[in-house]
């Protein structure tokens, strides 16, 4: 299981509000987890919350490694 | 006293946090309740000790814009602090997101009490929760419960007894405050109403977890580095596999369906018999004349049509609920969001797509949990062609005619499976033409919660499939009532007495084929006021293959599609005075006065694509109006399904007939 960290968030000031629901933000500490490519999804989780992001959206933030 | 003037218990709390669970507990008031997020799209009301409890749609920020989240929002603002408590039902397993929300809250200064749920969970992944520390530093009272299975339950009732008026601490409130003298306005109402800035959300966020990280660092143990997740990612390696989770997809699919068929058969064979002693003995015990005709021949058959669907209805909303519950609907919406992508729709549209196999009222309801209006309009147009539970008793009767059981092994099954499949295929097709012929109003972004795989609570869902069974017998029961007395009245009364009846019964068989002997029975009815306006709109229905009798139970079932076996059973036992199941009259119904089956394949399939197809459903159409906001849209649907049905019964009856 990797964990990354949020460095930046790309995109609209209303997507960045949208994932801030969500807690995610930069400084948002997460585990990227198991996403068949088939699907375009990407699924993560923060804390004890899993979300499942478009691939698309997913690509607008960036992240590193931590772990 | 009236519910509405009561003091009331508001449950507020994120997506998945057990809230319906909850309010169930309380009220004893059973309603949908879905291991997923965003099932709660209505504001629920019961009563808890003469209190009204209202159970408002789960949201995840006060921050967001999706029409549920608003509704909720709206709601909070609205509530007064006089005689009104905010029940926020907090996931255990979840503290630091959901008191990051109660912060919120808590800054609208309204009574409340924190419930956190999952207790059993917690104790299982050894979280310990200091409630007195978690109490002080909230400022209202914190129970833990487990809605599952009510233990902490008596505490909750004692505490809303007695400490229902405690207004929490502020937690973030200095940020929009004023303090004037000894006065402090809250400005925090005011700022939830206007459009703030990025910035200023970001800086009100940060506050906002970072005064929730001192609160948990205090009272909450164990919560980092538990493995609450970690059996339910392993399962999603398998059930969101690109093979085996779409194999497991479509045999779960697969099982759904035979298993409304196989499972519901015995029951529906002690129903049917029921039903035909009830009128065995009503036609032994009453005196012959009308009451008694009234009672057996249209109320038992026609009441007794809908009931024997009891079962299959109830088998479905079952395996609904158990998916639902599980946690599996979920992972249902994350392997269909690439392909509903296509379509104009998005994963989230599963559960309006899925509730729309029961039935499409709530489906079209359940559609406020999609942010995208577009997206949301599509499915409202779209999703009465999925197949609902009141189709489902005349695709029984049909594929039963088609197929009789003994057969061929899952045959039923398979042609049930192949008729919800066309339902779908017409559905994705619509909702790509709406989508294709819609502005895109905004950006639209996606999200799905993954919830964790939970053993189902059966007794929420027993409880909730016998509701639901129930609300569509008496809602469908009503309308059949009242339409089989009709129907009964209309088909046992002639504009002719009874010599020119037996007349016209003697001319009859003097014209048919020797071997064919006609019943005065069906002469009384052809002739009757019934057999009268069935044959006035038989030349429109002819090209499909049908006849008046069938022309009479379409145009009664246009108010409800189900009152189409119960027509066929009042208007077939009026015609004959032998004791058979409905699917034993239909397959000896004859074309006039030949050997020719009338529902031979030509005409079967022409009326099973007829009802795949048109929306023969009042309650539909007036609840499109009411979400769409005008009668454009339910009018335009009406029509556009209508011609679609009639386009394909008589293509297919043309081709098969030929």
């Amino acid at each position: 299981m990797k964990t990354a960290k949020v460095t930046n968030i790309k995109g609209d000031d209303a997507f960045k509000v949208f994932l801030l629901a969500y807690n995610i933000r930069v400084g948002t500490i997460f585990h990227i987890d198991y996403s068949p490519q088939l699907f375009k999804l990407v699924n993560l989780s923060i804390g004890n919350r899993m979300l499942s992001l478009r691939k698309t959206d997913f690509e607008k933030i960036e992240w590193t490694y931590i772990q | 006293m009236d519910i509405y003037t009561m003091s009331e218990l508001v449950l507020v709390g994120q997506p998945n946090a057990g809230k319906t669970s909850l309010f169930n507990q309380l009220t004893g008031l059973n309603q949908k309740v879905g291991n997923y997020a965003g099932v709660t799209v209505q504001v629920k009301t019961g009563q808890f000790q003469k209190k009204k409890v209202t159970d408002l749609p789960g949201l995840y920020s006060l921050d967001t814009n999706s029409p549920e989240e608003v509704i909720s929002k709206n709601y909070l603002l609205d509530l007064s602090p006089s005689g009104n408590t905010v029940l926020f039902v907090a996931n255990g397993m979840q503290l630091e997101e959901s008191l990051v929300l109660f912060s919120q809250v808590a800054d609208l200064q309204l009574p409340s009490i924190f419930v956190i749920n999952f207790k059993d969970e917690m104790q299982r992944n050894q979280l310990q929760v200091d409630e007195r520390s978690l109490q002080q530093r909230l400022g209202c009272p914190v129970v833990s419960v487990n809605s599952n299975n009510g233990d902490g339950f008596d505490d909750l009732r004692r505490v809303i007894d007695k400490w229902s008026t405690h207004i929490p601490k502020a937690i973030n409130l200095s940020a929009h405050a004023e303090v004037k003298g000894m006065e402090v306005d809250n400005y925090y109402r005011e700022r939830l109403q206007a459009n703030v800035s990025l910035k200023e959300l970001e800086t009100d966020y940060s506050s906002r977890v970072k005064a929730v990280e001192g609160i948990v660092r205090e009272s909450v143990q164990g919560l980092s580095g538990t493995k609450y997740l970690s059996k339910t990612k392993q399962w999603d390696h398998i059930l969101l596999h690109p093979v085996w989770g779409v194999l497991i997809f479509l045999f779960i699919l697969f099982l759904v369906f035979q298993a409304v068929f196989s499972l519901s058969s015995y029951p529906m064979d002690w129903i049917d018999a029921t039903m035909g002693f009830l009128v065995e003995w009503v036609n032994n015990t009453l005196p012959e004349g009308w009451f008694r005709s009234l009672l057996a021949d249209g109320i038992i058959a026609g009441i007794g049509g809908v009931i024997i669907f009891i079962p299959q209805i109830a088998i479905l909303f079952l395996l609904l609920g158990i998916l639902e519950h599980t946690g599996y609907l979920a992972r249902i919406s994350f392997i269909s969001d690439v392909f509903l992508k296509r379509f104009g729709l998005s994963g989230h549209s599963v559960i309006p797509l899925m509730t729309s196999w029961a039935c499409a009222i709530p489906a079209i309801m359940s559609t406020r949990i999609i942010t995208n209006p577009r997206e949301r309009l599509a499915l409202i147009f779209a999703s009465p062609l999925m197949t609902c539970s009141a189709r489902l008793p005349v695709y029984t009767i049909l594929i039963a005619i088609l197929f009789p059981a003994d057969a061929y092994f899952g045959a039923q099954g398979f042609a049930l499976l192949l008729l919800y499949l066309l339902g779908v295929v017409a559905t994705l097709v619509v909702a790509w033409l709406v989508s294709k012929n819609t502005q895109e109003e905004e950006q639209n972004y996606w999200i799905l919660e993954l919830p964790i795989f939970r053993m189902p609570n059966w007794r929420n869902i027993i409880y909730s499939m016998y509701l639901k069974t129930k609300s569509f017998v008496v809602e469908a029961g009503k309308v059949i009532l009242f339409i089989s007395i009709v129907l009964w009245f209309l088909a046992s009364y002639s504009p002719h007495n009874e010599a020119r009846l037996q007349e016209l019964h003697t001319q009859e068989q003097a014209t048919a084929p020797a071997n064919i002997e006609v019943s005065q029975e069906s002469v009384n009815l052809e002739y009757s006021y019934l057999g009268y306006a069935g044959k006035a709109i038989e030349p429109v229905i002819r090209p499909l293959g049908y006849d008046w009798k069938i022309g009479i139970a379409l145009i009664s079932s246009f108010a409800a599609r189900e009152v189409f076996v119960g027509t066929l059973a009042t208007i077939y036992s009026i015609e004959s005075e032998e004791e058979m199941s409905i699917v034993q009259r239909l397959q000896s119904e004859r074309v006039g006065n030949t050997e020719r089956p009338r529902y031979d394949w030509a005409t079967s399939i022409s009326l099973l694509l007829f009802y795949v197809f048109a929306l023969q459903c009042m309650s539909t159409v007036a609840i499109v109006k009411k979400e769409t906001g005008t009668w454009k849209y339910a009018i335009i649907q009406f029509v556009f399904m209508l011609v679609l049905a009639y386009v394909f019964a008589f293509g297919a009856y043309q081709l098969l007939s030929f």
